[in-house]
């Protein structure tokens, strides 16, 4: 098996650019967990594909330019690309394109050595074109890790599509007109609550992480450096002014401002007490069913309308994947243990 | 008008772990520069903190010995600023749940007893250290990472005497439970000063001003007294406005100067780190560290008046300082007598001490070498006087004492046919004293017993020489 990875995981002594020209002189210090358990799986590493970046101009632009990991499956340069898909590109972009995007419950894949954008929400995934081979790569990076705070202890990882099973697919029919479903899936119609709120909540919380989680990049220690400051605060701002993109700056300022002394309360603070209350009432939804449909995309809505499909999973941590399914497109979420059903039933859309 | 000071502090004292606070890099004084540290403390993306367990035991231990409210659930939060000492551009602290509020400390002063409250003890890391130097400033990031404790005070103190009283009693507690060494020359206990004036009597509180960092007692009271003094005038004369602002204490001057005041303070834009989960601080895990905390300096007092029958006031030394009691106790583990102990620590080696004006916290010595020359005195193999000139050279050049008395021949000459050959030989010499002492000045004899130590180059036993000496007198009268 071939694997490529996106450029913000390290690979030691590789240049790790997460795609930003902060990042252009960065050699990777050590390698991300889930390289090192690709390589002993005896997978072979090809390379990287640049992300845009830290993964997030996407945030503010278009989510429909295409990624190159999408290229690079597409050409058959690899048969795997391990992505970190925050803000959903990869998820929109892959069954669009006839692949397959699927994504770990949070704190099941390792998130050490993958330089960070939404520390919350981040999470390795894999991009692939054979069903077969994301499972194979996805059980082989999953698995509890000391050095990552938030690894969940270990259960056993042996993803798979148990074909013959049937499940429950909750189908919200607010975003869904007609859908047909694959012989193994019982509908259950759903509540999507709470939609609205997502995106805003979602957009909150990931500029705030996204500019803490960029502070670190200032000009003194590595990275790009501007050359002509003349004092310590001109060092700051023209390193960051010259070395980080407009969405990240735009990211950095909107998140200084919702952990304001001002703001904290009424955006940043709201904003976790309202995904606590996504991941409660979806969790309780995927004690009851295996896994829960959305589409990937809503045709005549704004990014913004949208965003709330591809923030939903990572708000509660929950697994997902994006499969071509029957006619459609679709993206199954499902609880951490219950990952084999949600294959199974999107690998039978796929049939 | 009669005005009234009111303090506050904020201590921070560096926990004594042997590793960082969130990395595996060691976090002992005395490193070359940025020897510790990988990647995670150097602020390197990708890397994930994972709270030290330690760290946050030694933050139980502190919140038990300052009898405080342990929070069932602790956070640890992000504090964002720019500064090149902070690796990451935030520095990991307890801003949301900490691990303990609302304890208290007792002090003495001239005054009696005073309760001293504290808001809060939080555990935060470290930041590194800028080094100036031709020109340029160099980073240096051994510290970054290092775990601290953050004890936060009310406003209780109202005057230097009491701040003092505070930072002595808070070391004696802090080094007797393992908490940290809070050594305060090498930064390992320092502490912010907030102050404010008021007229006496009243209640609402002065306008504020912060001196960070002080790290001597001497120059935390002289900057109060001078902090005092100018927020008088202030006043009184209204020459000066008085502005909520840090000043920096200069101890060379004697003078504070401001520093940054609220205008341009900074916003931290604390948030919950999402890089490590909220931690349960069970009762069951209270109660292992509770049990495991050696004895308090207040109980070793107890137990050295009490059974050991040392007096008061040496047992009040040595339990004024953790590395006194230490020794303390290495000499009572090798056998030596409580009261020996004490005795050689607070006329020999302190007496070393003060020569070197070091505090009782840095006196270092070989505790084995220590307890064997004290066994050579009592087994009477040296007299004392050999003993101190041994002793002196175990302070200063880590001398054996066996090796040492044997080398060089300084064992107790006790044998009777030597001693009576020395007097002898002292008594032909010395016939004009002899004289003297016959005709009846008796004082003589003890110039003659100096020739018989002479004789034997100090190693005489003395009482065995004396006896033989002045039985000879006794025969030639």
């Amino acid at each position: 098996m071939r694997f490529m990875m996106q450029d913000s995981i390290m690979a030691a002594g590789a240049v790790c650019t997460a795609g930003s020209k902060m990042l252009y002189n960065f050699k990777a210090p050590l390698s991300a967990t889930v390289y090192e358990k690709c390589l002993k799986k005896g997978m072979e590493f090809v390379g990287f594909t640049l992300p845009c970046e830290f993964g997030a101009d996407s945030l503010f632009d278009s989510l429909d330019g295409l990624d190159p990991a999408v290229t690079a499956l597409s050409e058959g340069r690899c048969d795997a690309v391990l992505c970190n898909d925050v803000f959903g590109k990869l998820r929109r972009q892959a069954p669009l394109n006839g692949l397959i995007y699927m994504q770990p419950a949070y704190g099941t894949v390792s998130r050490y050595g993958l330089i960070p954008a939404v520390s919350s929400m981040d999470q390795i995934g894999v991009l692939c074109r054979e069903f077969k081979d994301g499972l194979a790569v996805l059980s082989a990076i999953s698995g509890y890790d000391s050095f990552d705070g938030t690894s969940l202890p270990a259960i056993t990882y042996d993803y798979n599509t148990g074909r013959e099973r049937e499940g429950t697919v909750g189908l919200p029919g607010s975003i869904f007109g007609e859908i047909r479903l694959a012989d193994n899936a019982i509908a259950s119609e759903i509540e999507l609550k709470y939609f609205e709120l997502l995106a805003p909540v979602f957009y909150i919380l990931a500029c705030a992480e996204i500019s803490n989680n960029t502070t670190r990049y200032d000009g003194v220690k590595f990275g790009y450096r501007a050359e002509d400051a003349g004092n310590l605060e001109e060092l700051y701002i023209k390193s960051r002014s010259e070395g980080f993109g407009r969405d990240i700056q735009l990211a950095s300022v909107m998140g200084c401002m919702v952990l304001s002394h001002e703001h904290y309360d009424g955006l940043y603070y709201k904003s976790m007490q309202v995904r606590r209350l996504v991941k409660e009432y979806y969790a309780g939804l995927l004690e009851k069913v295996d896994a829960i449909a959305l589409p990937v995309k809503l045709d005549g809505r704004g990014k913004y309308e949208q965003a709330g499909l591809y923030a939903l999973p990572l708000l509660g941590g929950f697994a997902c994947v994006s499969v071509p399914y029957k006619n459609n497109c679709l993206q199954f979420v499902c609880a951490r243990g219950k990952e084999n059903a949600m294959f199974s039933l999107a690998w039978e859309g796929m049939q | 008008m009669n005005y009234e000071v009111v303090i506050g502090l904020e201590v921070h004292v560096e926990l004594a772990t042997n590793s960082k606070l969130f990395c595996s890099c060691g976090a002992k004084f005395g490193a070359g520069p940025n020897e510790n540290v990988c990647p995670a403390c150097a602020g390197m993306p990708g890397m994930l903190p994972v709270a030290n367990k330690k760290a946050i035991e030694l933050g139980i231990a502190a919140a038990i010995v300052t009898n405080s409210r342990i929070t069932p659930t602790i956070t640890f939060d992000k504090k964002n600023y720019f500064y090149p000492d902070l690796s990451a551009g935030y520095q990991i602290t307890q801003w949301f749940a900490p691990i303990c509020r609302g304890g208290y400390v007792e002090i003495e002063t001239s005054e009696g007893i005073k309760r001293i409250n504290l808001k809060q003890i939080h555990i935060e890391e470290d930041a590194g250290k800028l080094v100036h130097s031709h020109g340029a400033s160099l980073v240096d990031y051994n510290r970054a990472g290092v775990p601290l404790v953050e004890i936060v005070s009310m406003p209780d103190f109202r005057g230097a005497e009491e701040v003092v009283a505070y930072l002595e009693k808070l070391r004696a507690l802090l080094s007797f439970a393992g908490v940290s060494d809070c050594r305060m020359q090498e930064g390992s206990m320092r502490c912010d000063v907030n102050l404010s004036v008021r007229e006496a009597g009243t209640q609402t509180l002065g306008t504020r001003t912060e001196m960070k960092n002080m790290n001597s007692l001497k120059a935390i009271v002289r900057a109060i007294e001078y902090e005092t003094e100018r927020h008088i005038d202030a006043l009184e004369t209204g020459f000066e406005e008085l502005v909520q602002e840090t000043r920096r204490w200069d101890d060379n001057l004697g003078q504070s100067f401001a520093m940054r005041n609220k205008e341009n303070a900074t916003d931290y834009r604390y948030f919950p780190n999402p890089d490590i989960m909220p931690i349960e601080v069970t009762e069951e895990w209270i109660n292992e560290v509770r049990v495991s905390l050696p004895e308090t300096a207040h109980d070793k007092y107890a137990r050295m008046t009490g059974t050991l029958g040392i007096p008061a006031a040496d047992a009040k030394i040595i339990t004024g300082s953790k590395n006194l009691s230490d020794i303390f106790d290495a000499l009572i583990a090798r056998d030596i007598p409580a009261r020996d102990a004490t005795s050689w620590i607070i006329t020999e080696l302190l007496s070393m001490d003060t020569k070197e004006n070091k505090s009782n916290d840095d006196i270092t010595i070989d505790c084995g070498k220590f307890a064997d020359l004290i066994q050579l005195v009592n087994r009477k193999e040296i007299n004392r006087n050999v003993a101190k000139k041994v002793f002196a050279l175990l302070y200063t050049e880590n001398t054996d004492p066996v090796e040492y008395v044997k080398q060089n021949n300084l064992g107790v000459v006790a044998d009777s046919a030597l001693l009576e050959e020395a007097v002898s030989s002292v008594l032909e010499e010395n016939a004009n004293s002899v004289g003297q002492y016959l005709a009846g000045n008796e004082k003589v004899a003890g110039f003659l017993m100096g020739k018989v130590m002479a004789k034997t180059a100090g190693k005489a036993d003395p009482a065995a020489a004396k006896e033989i000496l002045l039985s000879r007198l006794k025969r030639m009268k």
